[in-house]
């Protein structure tokens, strides 16, 4: 008979109330290969019964803290648009196109975050100052709570996102965006990890040429290699300006 | 915008086994990695909340204090991220190459170490130097790989998974308790430790 596929290796050495066939067991009696991949699985298996969490010791919250001061001063880098994957993208939805350029940020931006963050840059701070802030609320039919604040540090500008969402029990995952006030263009500042926080640096804007990306939308998206938003928003808020 | 109830979906069996496999177009870790180069801030928060247990423990079983570990790991981010241009994603896994950065860290810090020794101390140097334990034993990094792993596995495959291996439940009680149909569960279980082993073997590749 043929090789024992990964299947029906898995499942040999994943499960004890599975039991080999009789052509099974007369392949692995013969074949040197496969039983030498079921005892790696069947080890594989002990070893990811016996480790337990408490092996590792995550670091405490400072040291995060540490690594982004350490990091404050670098050069910001806006976040670029996710990768298109190498599968099909499913069907674009034509309303709704993400803007794809950076350097459409960091116009596009310029417009309403320039206004504002003029107005703080009068007088020099000694460290971050917040901008502008708003509250991110659910849409209808959806849960989900957090805060969105603008903070201007030096040259740069940041949106720092915290937000608690119910967690996906699939692929899915959540991604911010900045939308534009005409309700058409939009521009992905990237995915949220799973804690909720997260901090996007935004070039400091030089003109205003394109104007209004002023809500804040988190949206659940799909694993499907379409870097358009999924029009499944969760939460949105609008920054003041 | 309808509600939507969100369960673990509960898909047919055959179409459970396409979810991963070697060859896979695009997983979050290839998007992630791919974001972390690309310079997108929200991937390196990701990768942290990933890999900074694992770099962590590597670093505490090697230094002397709880603050040196926490120096260590803190250097490896900030240095992952200030050279993530000589990054490539498809030569290897974002953690081998934070493991690697890891090593190199370590390296540094008993060198540092031992010169700080030599300089507060009176007596010759040969007598006082501290072994330096080297890299811990491969079985050890690739249980603690293993754990990582484990716990960043996607749902439902790592609910099951541990659910099975951690909690004692058998796969009957797990198709109870989430609603799934048996033959599912018992898929999703299968799937995990093929995927598991890819990413060991993978984790085996890494330079020491």
């Amino acid at each position: 008979m043929a090789h024992l596929s990964d299947e029906q290796l898995a499942a040999l050495a994943a499960d004890a109330d599975h039991r080999a066939t009789p052509d099974e067991l007369d392949h692995l009696g013969s074949c040197a290969s496969c039983s030498r991949e079921l005892g790696a699985l069947s080890d594989l298996a002990r070893d990811a019964r016996a480790v337990r969490p408490s092996d590792l010791r995550p670091p405490r919250p400072e040291v995060w803290a540490a690594v982004e001061r350490d990091l404050a001063g670098d050069e910001p880098v806006a976040a670029p648009p996710r990768p298109a994957s190498s599968r099909p993208a499913s069907r674009r939805r034509g309303a709704l196109v993400a803007v794809a350029a950076v350097s459409g940020l960091v116009v596009g931006v310029g417009g309403t975050l320039g206004v504002l963050a003029l107005r703080s840059s009068d007088e020099p701070v000694a460290g971050p100052a917040l901008v502008a802030s708003t509250v991110l609320a659910p849409l209808p039919g959806e849960t989900g709570e957090g805060t969105a604040e603008l903070v201007r540090d030096r040259d740069t500008l940041q949106l720092r996102v915290h937000a608690t969402l119910t967690s996906s029990p699939t692929r899915d995952y959540h991604e911010v965006w900045l939308i534009n006030s005409d309700g058409r263009r939009m521009y992905a500042l990237g995915v949220l990890p799973s804690s909720g926080d997260a901090s996007y640096w935004l070039p400091t804007p030089t003109d205003d040429r394109l104007d209004g990306y002023q809500t804040v939308d988190i949206s659940l998206e799909p694993e499907d290699g379409d870097a358009a938003h999924s029009q499944h928003s969760l939460v949105r808020g609008r920054l003041p300006g | 915008m309808a509600p939507r109830t969100r369960q673990l979906d509960a898909e047919p069996v055959d179409e459970v086994t396409t979810a991963y496999g070697d060859g896979e177009p695009m997983t979050a870790d290839d998007g992630l990695a791919r974001g972390f180069v690309a310079g997108d801030r929200a991937c390196l928060e990701e990768a942290y909340r990933r890999w900074s247990p694992l770099v962590h423990t590597l670093a505490l079983r090697e230094v002397r204090t709880a603050a040196d570990a926490e120096d260590v790991t803190q250097q490896v981010f900030v240095s992952a991220w200030r050279s993530r241009a000589d990054y490539a994603p498809e030569r290897g896994s974002l953690a081998g190459w934070l493991v690697g950065i890891t090593r190199h860290r370590l390296v540094d810090h008993h060198r540092r170490h031992q010169r700080q020794l030599r300089l507060v101390t009176t007596l010759e140097s040969e007598a006082v130097t501290t072994p330096a334990e080297g890299p811990p034993p491969e079985r050890d990094l690739e249980r603690l790989v293993l754990v990582a792993e484990i716990q960043q596995l996607p749902d439902p495959r790592g609910t099951i998974l541990r659910m099975a291996y951690w909690e004692g439940y058998t796969y009957a009680q797990i198709a109870e308790g989430l609603g799934l149909p048996l033959g599912t569960v018992k898929s999703h279980a299968r799937r995990a430790l093929l995927h598991l082993r890819s990413r060991l073997k993978e984790a085996a590749a890494w330079p020491t």
